[in-house]
């Protein structure tokens, strides 16, 4: 797996190719750790190129979404695949993550939530 | 029946070669599309666990993987050596929570193989066995 990280506005983008499981999630949480320790809080996650997700990428997600909301921070995703949308909608996680369709959509919102 | 076997260290590193291996066979025999979506997630759902439950995490520990594909249906068996694995499928705990950062692997495995079961190796090692009938309409999920 690799993450690729693109700084928009006051967000981090990082756009993950490969497969997020145990060694990708891993590599994920570790990755969001630096960013929180630089206080970088506002995390999008563009999962266009995620071509395989399993239990082992969930946990990492779900752990991820747990440190920042610890920061105070804000965890959106965008771009699921069909498949991962499944897995993220048999689990729940659909209500639980804030998933956008597009990264668009996403960094829109957190323009919008600045300026109110 | 075509019969394919693979080991691995249990190393966070082996679950990607093992995904790799079993693409390879997924293509031999032209497997794609939902169903072979489904077998990548079952089987590394199992071997995930085979690596940090079955075999702690112990390097020296193998997860063996063996693949068989037939006229009507593609089996794996992945099988661990660790000892207790039938008692911790039975007692497994499954909090329902969507929260939760484990626990779902083998929900996973039951809801999208056709067929799944748990049994004890020779050496005492768990091993699952995880089918998906080949000669359906590919879909992603089970009706």
């Amino acid at each position: 797996m690799e993450i690729v990280r693109h700084d928009k506005g006051a967000c981090a983008v990082l756009y993950i190719t490969g497969r997020l499981d145990l060694a990708g999630g891993t590599m994920l949480k570790e990755q969001v750790k630096k960013l929180l320790a630089s206080n970088t809080v506002s995390i999008h996650l563009n999962l266009n190129s995620v071509d395989f997700i399993n239990s082992s990428g969930l946990g990492a997600l779900v752990s991820t979404m747990k440190e920042i909301r610890l920061a105070r921070g804000r965890l959106t995703m965008s771009n699921l695949a069909s498949y991962v949308q499944e897995i993220f909608d048999i689990t729940q996680l659909s209500h639980i993550f804030e998933i956008f369709k597009t990264e668009e959509e996403a960094l829109s919102s957190y323009r919008a939530t600045a300026t109110v | 029946m075509a019969e394919y076997h693979f080991k691995y260290a249990s190393s966070l590193d082996s679950e990607d070669q093992m995904l790799d291996d079993l693409q390879s066979v997924l293509e031999l025999h032209e497997i794609a599309g939902g169903r072979a979506w489904r077998l990548q997630l079952i089987v590394s759902e199992a071997f995930t666990n085979a690596l940090l439950h079955g075999n702690a995490s112990d390097p020296k520990r193998l997860v063996r993987l063996t693949v068989r594909v037939n006229e009507s249906e593609i089996i794996a068996d992945i099988t661990d050596e660790g000892a207790g694995g039938l008692d911790r499928i039975a007692h497994r705990l499954n909090s329902g929570d969507p929260l939760a950062e484990s626990g779902r692997g083998i929900n996973f495995m039951e809801r999208y193989a056709d067929r799944v079961e748990y049994r004890e190796s020779p050496t005492g090692g768990l091993v699952v066995s995880l089918a998906v009938r080949l000669n359906e309409k590919t879909q992603t999920a089970k009706s």
